[in-house]
Formats: C-alpha cells, sequence, structure tokens
C-alpha cells in the first residue's frame, strides 16, 4: 500500500503540538503532519473560556479559545498539514514510524514518518481512582467534562453543586457554575493549592465556601446523587470519621488531578516516569531516537505557556535529529527561551486579611497591604506598577473580566465564548450576566468581534474569543 | 396493544432473560416484564463474571449441581451466541493446616457434586506458583478446578435477551408488575404500564420474587438483601492474573475472589454485608479496605494505583433457614405459576440448568411445548468497528463514515458502532444501556471524555433534550438542562 511519508507527525494539537508542530516547520522540515482527534485544534483551550493564558509569552491575559486561535493561525501560515477528528489508534516504533489514525474522512489509515513528536495532554483522574467509596448514580463528573458541557455543548450538569480538589480547574468551575445560576455548596481540597488570583477572583468574590484538609468520604444517591459525606483529615491523612458531615446535592465535580495520556506509548516497552508521563529530556527527547514527547504527557505543567515553550523545543530538536544538524535556534525559539516562566506561587491559603489585597493579574499573586503602620493609606507590597494600579482601583472601585458564552443561532456551535471589552464593577457581575443569558447572536461570528449587551443603564461591549462557523446545511 | 401472553415472564435478569430464550424454542407468545431501562439491571449486573466450577456450594444441594451442570451448557451458549469465555481454572489457595482442610472439604463437595474427578485436584505450594506466578509464598496448597471459568456478563445478558427478541419474545422495560391476581385460565398483571393477562407466569424478579409470589401464596421464606462489593482495577496487560483464585478464610474474614476478566482488567471481591434496601448499592470504606486487604494477601504485588472504580451489587439472601440448608429454590407457587427464590451467588453460573427446571416445570402444570420451526439458535451481531478486520471496516465505514469518529478512546467506540446498537434489537435506552453494549465509559477514563460526547449522540438520535438522557432508570438524569 502507499503511505504517505512525513518529516514528523506530531499526535496532539494542543499547545504542546501546535507549538511542536509550527516549530518544526520554522527550523526547515518539509512534511509536517499534525493529528488531533479534535474537529477544532487547541487541546483542552478552546473549552477554557477563562483568561490568564499568554502572561508570560504575550503579556496579555488572553482566553483559552483566543491562545488556541493565535497558535492555529501559525500552523495555517507556517504550512502544517492539520488532520482534524483523527484519533491515533497504535504507533509502531520501528523506523521508520508506523502511525494508525481513524477519522470521519478516510476511515483508518496508516502513515509513515521519520520522527515523531508525542503531545497527547493528560486526562483527568476519576473518582474511582480515588478509592471513594459509596455510590455512583448520576450527576457525577470530571471538572472538565463540567467545563466542556456548559462552555461547548451548552448543557448544565447540575444545579447544588460539590467540588471535591481546589486546584485551578475546580475553582474556575466554582465561578463559571456560579455566574450560571448553579449553587456551590462547597470546594473542599485536601491541601491549598490553586493560583492566588483564583482564589480571589473565582471563590473570595463570590463568598462560596471552602475548605482545606477535608476530603469526601462517600457519595450518595441511588438514581441521581443525593448528597456526599466529608471529613476533615487527620494528621496521617485518613479521615477522622467522627467529624463527618453529610452535605446535599445533585451534582459532583472531581477536580483531583491530571494524569499523563500515555496509552500511546505503552507499545514502546520503556515505563514510564516517577510522575506517570512519558520520560523525556528538556529537548523533549524520548529514550528512542526520533520520537519527542512534550507538554503534559511528559509531566503535567501549571501553565499553558510553559506547554508552548516545550512544544517548541521538542519541534526544534525533532528537525534537528531529521535534518541530521545542530539547530540554529529560530527567531521565534529564542523569543521562547528567553522568556523566563517562574514556577507561580501555590498554597498560600493563610486567610486574606482585613488590610490586604491580593493582586489577580498574573501568577505571582503579591499580597499588598493598604495601610502603613500609622493607619494611613499607603499600598505596600506590589511586585509591579501595574500592581500598585490594581490595589488603587480594587480600593475605589473593583472590577474584574467577565468570560461567559453567549448563544448562538444557526452555528457550527450552540455557544460563542465572550469576554468584556473594558474592565466591569465587579458588583454588577450578576446583573451582566442575567443580561448575557437571554441574548443571542447569529453566525458566522468572527473572533474579535463585539456584541454589546444592553444592561439596562448602559451598554456592555462584550468580545467574542473564538470564531462560530454557520452550521453546515443538512441534506 | 397486546395483552394476552401464553407465558408472562417477570424480571428480565439472567434467568428470566434465559428462560425467555429456552421458550422462544416453542410456538409460545412470551413476555418478559421488567421495571428497570434494561436487563440485568439488578444481581446478574454486579456479577464477577466467574463461571464457578461447583467445589463451594454444599454436596448434592441443587446449587451444586445447577453449578456443575450449569457450567457446562455454557460452552454451546456461548459458540451460539457469539458470547467470550475462557475455562481459564482456578486456584482456591491454603495458608495453613486449618485451610488445608477446608480445601479437602471443597474437593469432595465438588467431585459430590459432579465435577468431573480429572478436571479437580489438589496441588502444592510450589506447583500453584508456577500456574500463577505472583501467588503468595505463604500459599502452602491450592485446589486447582480447571473448569472455572470466566465470562463476559454484559455481552451474556444481552446476547440471551436479544435471542429471545429476534424469536419473538417481547420484552417490557420500564413496566413493574403491581400485583397478580389468578383468573380463569391464567393470572392478570397489573404493572405500572397497564395491564397483561397470561395463562402462566414465571417469577424471576430476583431481588423482589419474594414479594411477588406472596401475592399467590403465603411466605414461608424471609429473603433480604445482601450486599457484595467489587473492586475493578485497571487493564494490566502481561501482569494480569491468570485464574480465579479464592482464598481458605483464615480467622473470620468473609472470602473474596481475584479474576481477571474477559477484557484484561482485574476484579476483586465480594464483601458480603447485610443491608436495608435493595436500591444499597454504595461501597464503603470498610469494604474496599477489605477487598484490597485479601487481595493483597493473595497476590501481595498488586498495584493498587491501577484500581479504576469499585462497585457493588445486591443479591438475595433466604434469612430463616440455617447456611447448611440454604439452597436455591425453583419451586411451583401457584397453579401455572413457577418461582427461583434465592438465587445468588453461583446464580449466574447456575441460570442455564435452574431454566431447564423452570421450562420443566412449566410443562409439568400444562404448558404446551411445540417446537418452533422458525428457532434461530444462534445470533451474530458485529463487534466493534476497531476490532473488525480491515475489508469489513471499508465495507462498514463506506456505508456510513461516522465509523471514523472516535467517541470513547479509552475502549476504542466509534460514533457508528453506537449508531449501530441504537439500530440493534433491544437498543439502549440509557448511558448505562450503552455501557452495557460497547463498554462505553468503563476504560481508564470512565466516561470522563465520551460522556458529554454520548450524550449529545443521544439527544440527536432521540430527539430529546439533555435532561431526558438517563444514566440507568427513571429518575437518574444526567444533566439538567441547557444553560441557556
Amino acid at each position: 500500500m502507499n503511505r504517505r511519508h512525513y518529516d514528523l507527525i506530531v499526535i496532539g494539537g494542543g499547545p504542546a503540538g501546535m507549538a511542536a508542530a509550527v516549530s518544526a516547520k520554522e527550523h526547515g522540515l518539509q512534511n509536517v503532519l499534525l493529528l488531533d482527534r479534535n474537529s477544532t485544534l487547541g487541546g483542552i483551550l478552546p473549552q477554557c473560556i477563562h483568561d490568564g493564558f499568554g502572561l508570560y509569552l504575550y503579556r496579555q491575559a488572553l482566553t483559552g479559545p483566543e491562545y488556541a486561535q493565535k497558535w492555529a493561525d501559525k500552523i495555517m501560515q507556517t504550512g502544517v498539514s492539520v488532520k482534524p477528528g483523527s484519533t491515533v489508534l497504535d504507533v509502531s516504533y520501528t523506523i521508520p514510524f508506523a502511525v494508525t489514525y481513524i477519522d470521519g474522512k478516510t476511515g483508518l489509515r496508516t502513515v509513515i514518518a521519520q520522527s515523531l513528536v508525542f503531545a497527547m495532554g493528560c486526562r483527568e483522574k476519576p473518582l474511582g481512582k480515588m478509592r471513594i467509596p459509596g455510590s455512583r448514580p448520576a450527576g457525577i463528573y470530571t471538572a472538565g467534562a463540567a467545563q466542556y458541557m456548559m462552555n461547548m455543548q451548552n448543557i448544565m450538569p447540575g444545579k447544588r453543586v460539590v467540588i471535591l480538589g481546589s486546584g485551578d480547574i475546580g475553582l474556575i468551575m466554582a465561578r463559571r457554575l456560579t455566574l450560571e445560576g448553579a449553587q456551590v455548596k462547597l470546594i473542599l481540597g485536601q491541601k491549598a493549592s490553586g493560583l492566588l488570583r483564583n482564589h480571589v477572583q473565582c471563590v473570595q468574590d463570590f463568598g462560596l465556601p471552602i475548605l482545606f484538609e477535608h476530603t469526601l468520604i462517600s457519595t450518595h444517591g441511588y438514581q441521581r446523587l443525593k448528597g456526599v459525606t466529608m471529613a476533615p483529615l487527620n494528621s496521617d491523612g485518613t479521615p477522622n470519621l467522627t467529624r463527618k458531615r453529610y452535605i446535599q446535592c445533585d451534582t459532583l465535580l472531581v477536580a483531583t488531578g491530571l494524569i499523563p495520556e500515555t496509552e500511546l506509548w505503552r507499545t514502546a516497552g520503556i515505563p514510564l516516569n516517577a510522575i506517570a508521563g512519558i520520560p523525556a529530556d528538556q529537548d523533549g527527547q524520548t529514550m528512542i531516537s526520533g520520537v519527542f514527547a512534550c507538554g503534559n504527557v511528559t509531566h503535567v505543567y501549571d501553565v499553558a505557556d510553559m506547554v508552548t515553550q516545550a512544544g517548541f523545543k521538542a519541534g526544534a530538536a525533532a528537525a534537528g535529529y531529521v535534518l541530521h544538524k545542530n539547530m540554529e535556534h529560530s527567531a521565534s525559539n529564542e523569543l521562547l527561551s528567553a522568556i523566563d516562566i517562574t514556577e507561580p506561587k501555590y498554597g498560600d491559603n493563610r486567610a486574606l486579611q482585613p488590610d490586604e489585597i491580593i493582586c489577580i493579574l498574573c501568577p505571582s499573586g503579591c499580597r499588598m497591604q493598604r495601610h502603613d503602620a500609622n493607619g494611613h493609606i499607603a499600598i505596600a507590597g506590589y511586585g509591579c506598577k501595574q500592581g500598585l494600579v490594581y490595589a488603587q482601583q480594587e480600593m475605589s472601585n473593583p472590577v474584574r473580566t467577565l468570560t461567559t458564552t453567549i448563544k448562538v443561532i444557526n452555528g457550527a456551535q450552540p455557544l460563542v465564548p465572550v469576554k468584556n471589552a473594558l474592565p466591569l464593577p465587579k458588583a454588577k457581575l450578576f446583573d451582566i450576566m442575567k443580561k448575557v443569558r437571554n441574548i443571542s447572536v447569529t453566525a458566522p461570528i468572527n473572533i474579535g468581534q463585539t456584541i454589546t449587551v444592553d444592561a439596562g443603564d448602559v451598554e456592555i461591549a462584550l468580545i467574542a474569543t473564538a470564531n462560530v462557523a454557520q452550521k453546515e446545511k443538512s441534506c | 396493544m397486546k395483552n394476552l401472553y401464553d407465558v408472562a415472564i417477570i424480571g428480565g435478569g439472567i434467568l428470566g432473560a434465559m428462560t425467555a430464550r429456552e421458550l422462544s424454542r416453542y410456538q409460545l407468545d412470551v413476555i418478559v416484564l421488567e421495571k428497570a431501562y434494561d436487563v440485568g439491571e439488578g444481581a446478574t449486573k454486579a456479577n464477577s463474571g466467574v463461571l464457578a466450577a461447583g467445589f463451594h456450594p454444599r454436596a448434592g444441594s441443587l446449587k451444586g449441581v445447577s453449578c456443575v451442570q450449569g457450567n457446562a451448557m455454557y460452552d454451546e451458549i456461548c459458540r451460539d451466541l457469539g458470547v467470550e469465555m475462557r475455562r481459564i481454572g482456578s486456584l482456591y489457595v491454603a495458608f495453613n493446616a486449618a485451610g488445608a482442610d477446608m480445601l479437602r472439604e471443597k474437593h469432595q463437595k465438588g467431585l459430590q457434586n459432579g465435577v468431573n474427578p480429572e478436571t479437580l485436584r489438589i496441588v502444592s505450594g510450589t506447583e500453584a506458583r508456577s500456574l500463577e506466578r505472583g501467588l503468595s509464598a505463604r500459599v502452602t496448597q491450592a485446589l486447582y478446578a480447571q473448569n472455572t471459568g470466566i465470562i463476559a456478563v454484559f455481552p451474556l445478558i444481552l446476547r440471551v435477551a436479544q435471542a429471545a427478541s429476534v424469536n419473538g419474545v417481547e420484552f417490557r422495560f420500564d413496566t413493574e408488575v403491581k400485583h397478580i391476581a389468578a383468573q380463569k385460565n391464567g393470572y392478570r398483571l397489573e404493572t405500572s404500564q397497564g395491564d397483561f393477562t397470561a395463562g402462566f407466569v414465571v417469577n424471576t424478579a430476583g431481588e423482589t420474587a419474594m414479594a411477588v409470589e406472596r401475592w399467590l401464596r403465603p411466605a414461608d421464606l424471609v429473603i433480604r438483601p445482601r450486599r457484595g462489593q467489587f473492586v475493578v482495577f485497571d487493564k494490566q496487560g502481561a501482569n494480569c492474573i491468570k485464574h480465579v483464585l479464592y482464598q481458605a478464610q483464615e480467622n473470620d474474614e468473609k472470602g473474596c475472589l481475584l479474576a481477571p476478566t474477559v477484557e484484561g482488567n482485574i476484579l476483586a471481591g465480594p464483601t458480603s454485608e447485610n443491608v436495608r434496601d435493595y436500591k444499597n448499592t454504595e461501597t464503603t470504606a470498610v469494604g474496599l479496605q477489605h477487598i484490597i486487604k485479601v487481595a493483597r494477601k493473595i497476590i501481595p504485588d498488586l498495584d493498587l494505583g491501577e484500581v479504576i472504580t469499585s462497585f457493588a451489587g445486591v443479591r438475595s439472601n433466604i434469612k430463616n433457614m440455617v447456611k447448611e440448608e440454604k439452597d436455591f429454590i425453583i419451586r411451583r407457587s401457584a397453579p401455572g405459576m413457577i418461582s427461583a427464590l434465592g438465587i445468588k451467588n453461583p446464580g449466574l453460573t447456575s441460570a442455564p440448568y435452574l431454566t431447564k427446571m423452570i421450562v420443566n416445570l412449566l410443562q409439568e402444570e400444562g404448558l404446551l411445548l411445540e417446537l418452533n420451526p422458525r428457532f434461530q439458535p444462534t445470533l451474530s451481531l458485529p463487534a466493534k468497528f476497531t476490532a473488525l478486520d480491515p475489508l469489513q471496516q471499508k465495507k462498514l465505514f463506506a456505508a456510513e463514515p461516522r465509523y471514523g469518529n472516535i467517541i470513547c478512546r479509552c475502549e476504542a467506540i466509534t460514533e457508528g458502532d453506537i449508531l449501530r446498537v441504537l439500530a440493534e434489537p433491544l437498543p439502549p435506552k440509557s448511558l448505562n444501556g450503552l455501557k452495557k453494549r460497547l463498554r462505553t465509559g468503563m476504560g481508564r477514563c470512565q466516561g470522563g471524555f465520551c460522556t458529554p460526547r454520548i450524550i449529545e449522540i443521544l439527544c440527536r438520535e432521540w430527539r430529546v433534550p439533555p435532561e431526558k438522557i438517563f444514566k440507568s432508570i427513571r429518575g437518574s438524569h444526567l444533566v439538567t438542562g441547557q444553560v441557556k
């Protein structure tokens, strides 16, 4: 059979895979194929409609769909071949590497390549993995599944929600659910995790109940979830059953961590690394010559920008392998490498002191003080000038970014993600949401398009953060 | 709507479905009334999938005899219906002298129940470890039963019911029998979906079989729910155990087994505890800890990080009999009505034999059994797309390109597969129904990826809003509606 031959096949079109494919092209490879199982590029990004992506790379708080679109554009510009809707079923590790995938256009197909980049990302830990006993009724979802339902499918998973896991995904879903009218009954986590900026803008802003050093000990209900039992943790990590508490809810979101998606690596015959990822060096080189891995498939990163950086390195290394030369790094690679991404601060869950303001502008999460020792207003503790401006604003008229969705008529997708054009008063978010819920726009919608919402006294401009094409006419 | 039948079967578990298929060999109008949305939603669903060899039940009991006979009957059933079954053998291991005594006792029981002596023998600890590599060094002896098998439970119940369906048996779901009244030439069954009349009634209602019988005769048995919890481990490839492993209990531990599944997972359990309600299918911390303790005792190096889920099932347990007298009960409850009571482990193994008993009793009651000349003994339904050979794939794909869209990535199930089962006999009516047919959501991500996508497909195909898609039964809506 005549099989298509590529210089490089990248498996996975999330931030890592997109960067790797672009980088390989920029470093001189001719035929680069990107395979992704979703119909649109970006991996998990299109459903992450909140902002905070690209703070390091672009000094901008982009939303997930915007960040994805930036790279999808680069993919088009650099001429990477893309096959969306393609799920890879098998990889053969003998040279030349063979990749078997399936899609709705050609069915099963095998293509070969001189090099491979694995960028399959990660998946969420299911509840069963936590070995939490109880019943298994309807209403238990991983946070990412609930996010996909709400932001991509226009489906509401439930009304009264308990969130297990206080990492960023759990916190962001808590805000999302609250803005869409659900009641978040409790967020519980074993230890404080998640960025401080998310604690402020997802939890504190809405006064949501959050408990650390607690865990879930059982789920209840036969048809739909009726409630959960939780308990504080003893110092040895076991739950203290004498202090257990029952909480009524119809939905449980599980946000207890991510596991690298390493299924295709199994046949490679090389064990995973200590954190269950594909073992690779800092350029993404695995133990198999010509096979590279980058992003969350190697270990779970905290920030998408870092994943992009890793993907870019792996793409360059793959190009170097195929072209048999040490790569002179491309301009964008230098740009990427030069950016110093420091690990953001976590776990500082000291209660917000009355005099404190936590900056939410970037993952650093600086804790600032409003007053000096004499009680005079004198903001201290900011890490940059923007922080100072933020604190001043926060003291006079706190504003927030609102990211949500608007219903689309006649669209290929039911919703379009949007963000506000100008900062919105924190106190008005619910009023604005009420209005936003009742409006709709007609496809096609272009990214960057302004959608005006009449919020009574003022008109509010929202900006579409993704393209939505018209629904294909069914025959 | 037709409501007059020769035989009405109450309950679509494994026994009800097998009885239905057995009766479909004859020229009879048969209906199965099932309160859930699918077949096998009660005790059948939470089964270990082990075909027992027959050395556990009391010697000469119906349990013992039906187990040995039923086990042997599965070769034909699985061949005819295309259900995967493997006689991998079991090791019942002993850790000390007391255990060795129990093991000899089991050996004798097995022989008295009719197990072929050539397939049942006592082996040394060393030999046991050569058969099963990871077995504990503490194992001193083992009873090796070659006839113990593993079977794919969901495909089994499904194919049995589908085979009955294609041979003319009618299945009614979401249909709970509320009362039965004797009338001239048979019975009137009042259900949540109207009345049905049948000349003969088979009561295989499992958990509620006693309550059903009570409408026609005084109760003499007390049958209460007893729960069994299981833990499922992820597919282990070459590290998977090779045999079903039982242990001779030390102290007062309750018995637990370790069994590979036909799909390559490991199942550990069950526990055994009384509960108040048949709906109490919750697992408990104590139960799961117990299972893991016993599992570790048998296979010390078992990787607990690979646990993917746990579940529990509830079986019917006769309370007002001493253990030594307890047995399966297949009896004539009233003229023309046969009941199966107290059916629990090894009910799945025994089912083919019990089915024959039920049909014989019906005949004794006057049911006329004339062979159905159009009876089709075999059933052939296609496997999932990704398991087919390239030529078949090409053909299917040409007719339906949605065979190219992977929906459940863990089990490699395509949209085409889903559309196909929606059009099969006894199509699924819920997410669990789909899971039973295609294993969607049963992989390592436990539905995290596929559930939202399946909801979308079902909404489109069934033309219902998302809040009308159920996980299992009425009331188990997966979502609450649209966001906006």
